[in-house]
């Protein structure tokens, strides 16, 4: 059996004169965690509409568990659990109401089920109070709990953490992980928090003005996102032609904070140190340093900062 | 579809505002058909004081009916693209087709149910007291099965009035505009159709949902009224409802 659970090709997608999706070609292997990484309205959740059957692609094709046809790929879904742009929820019911609706509506209630999965979210003991009393959070907790019934395989999930707290994010994290791990399911994550998508994915997607820029695992991230020594002085250009005259490297990047980044040397620190000082160079920082992946993303997509 | 229906269902009985206008309805109704009675008996309209001479009175307050339809077709249709429960239903694997279908139902149920309570809050009063009268003050209308019959052709017409409503929610997805759409687009655009076309189309008016309960609130009702109301009701609520299905299938949803 293929351990591809989605395959887009060629997805094109556009509204009114903007593109949405240009000619996506991805594919979402079994046990993966991916992060969704994109700027807003640069097509993630136009990616996500499509494969969740809520919006229809102008050119290409998708496959949901190697099924095709549009009355195939349906039958498929109640293996994905999905939870796009907001949780569906009825303001006027209670958690458990609201579990047990999503339960029926699925055709699979389950008392026992919800209630675990009510507890696994932390929202066990909220009792009789309305969803519509709920903080952001609280709603975003019931909205992953909902997406859990049914157990299903493949988790899609957009901005999960939007409105956690750092205690509720930590919790949602290892949750993710915990289920990718020990229960092998799939998850594609859009999120704009980076640090904790960087803490979560094992992969990550970068789409941009509708086009996947690339899709990169969290080891080959790592490798790219080299560690760099970071340097400042009061006169850049003079540490700049230092740097190529004395120490001979074009190796590094100039930021537009002025400081320097310098990708080579690593073994040489005393000497980069004494070099400068004796060439009149006065440092003001003088460290080691990695690239985040903001920084990494920034640099795919041809923003300000370069990784 | 049965497990949309359930969760339809089970959605319908927990909310507050489906109980709250029903019991609303029921003494509204009451109250109004009491404060009628008087009226009628004060002025010797005695066919009003009876069963079917009521339900008569009632059922021509097609605006009551619209205005279920449209609140309902807000808070129910537009409000469930609002909180994403449809798109929820849809992203779970059920087929567009049958989340419209059950939807659409369970719409049409609530509707049919407030309308009925409305109808029969005052006839049932009325009947108690007065009874069913007789075939010289109102003709057919004496007769139960008759009764029947004017009821089930009225809820039919309803229905495809409501199925409007319900269509209208399908399209534009926002609980308020729906609400408003429905009730001011239909009273005045059908009051407009009807004022403005020529007679010798205007008398096909009648065969619309705008009018086909007027077909059947008379004394002198006849089972041919009654068939063809329901044929053309359940013709109109068949072709709505597949114009929606067709139309919704082809709709990106947010």
């Amino acid at each position: 059996m293929s351990d591809v659970i989605i395959e887009a090709e060629g997805l094109t997608k556009s509204y009114k004169s903007q593109t949405a999706l240009k000619n996506v070609n991805i594919k979402l292997k079994k046990g993966k965690i991916y992060g969704l990484i994109g700027k807003n309205g640069a097509g993630k959740t136009t990616l996500m509409r499509m494969i969740a059957g809520l919006g229809f692609p102008e050119e290409g094709s998708l496959s949901l568990f190697g099924k095709k046809t549009g009355r195939e790929r349906t039958g498929e879904k109640n293996r994905i659990g999905m939870l796009i742009e907001s949780p569906a929820l009825i303001e006027g019911m209670n958690a458990k109401e609201n579990m047990h609706w999503q339960c029926l509506m699925r055709g699979y209630p389950n008392y026992e089920m919800e209630e675990k999965l009510l507890n696994l979210v932390g929202l066990g003991d909220t009792g009789k109070k309305k969803v519509k009393n709920f903080s952001l959070g609280m709603k975003q907790r019931l909205g992953i709990a909902m997406v859990l019934l049914g157990n299903p395989e493949f988790l899609m999930l957009d901005e999960p953490v939007n409105g956690l707290d750092p205690t509720g994010m930590v919790e949602i994290r290892s949750l993710l992980k915990r289920l990718n791990e020990q229960e092998d399911k799939t998850i594609l994550i859009s999120s704009h928090n980076l640090p904790e998508l960087y803490q979560t994915a094992t992969d990550y997607i970068i789409i941009h003005e509708g086009e996947i820029r690339e899709v990169i695992s969290h080891e080959e991230l790592e490798e790219h996102c080299k560690s760099y020594i970071s340097l400042e002085s009061t006169d850049t250009e003079h540490m700049v032609m230092v740097l190529k005259k004395y120490l001979h490297t074009e190796n590094f990047k100039v930021m537009p904070d002025y400081s320097v980044r310098l990708y080579d040397l690593f073994t040489e620190r005393e000497k980069i140190g004494q070099i400068l000082y004796q060439n009149g160079v006065v440092l003001t920082e003088f460290s080691i340093q990695q690239a985040t992946l903001e920084e990494y993303y920034m640099h795919v997509i041809g923003g300000n900062t370069n990784a | 579809m049965l497990s949309l229906m359930r969760g339809e269902w089970y959605q319908a009985r927990k909310s507050f505002a489906v109980r709250l206008v029903l019991v609303c309805t029921i003494i509204v109704g009451v109250c109004f058909e009491r404060m009628s009675q008087e009226y009628y008996i004060a002025n010797n309209q005695l066919e009003y004081a009876t069963v079917g001479g009521c339900l008569c009175s009632m059922m021509q307050d097609t605006a009551m009916c619209l205005l279920y339809a449209s609140v309902f077709a807000g808070l129910m249709i537009g409000g469930a693209f609002e909180n994403r429960t449809i798109q929820s239903e849809i992203c779970s694997g059920k087929k567009r087709t049958y989340v419209y279908l059950a939807k659409m139902v369970m719409y049409l149920l609530v509707v049919t149910v407030l309308s009925l309570a409305y109808w029969f809050s005052g006839a049932v009063v009325i009947g108690l007291r007065y009874g069913l009268g007789t075939s010289e003050l109102i003709g057919n209308l004496s007769k139960p099965e008759y009764l029947v019959g004017m009821v089930i052709a009225c809820v039919f017409a309803d229905m495809s009035l409501s199925a409007i409503c319900g269509m209208i929610g399908f399209m534009i997805r926002k609980t308020g505009v729906v609400m408003g759409v429905c009730f001011a687009l239909i009273l005045a655009g059908g009051n407009l159709l009807a004022a403005l076309l020529p007679e010798n189309v205007s008398k096909y008016f009648e065969y619309t949902p705008f009018r086909l309960a007027y077909r059947v609130l008379k004394y002198d009702l006849t089972w041919g009224e009654i068939g063809t109301t329901c044929l053309f009701s359940l013709l109109w609520i068949w072709f709505i409802l597949g114009f929606g299905i067709w139309r919704f299938q082809r709709t990106e949803l947010k």
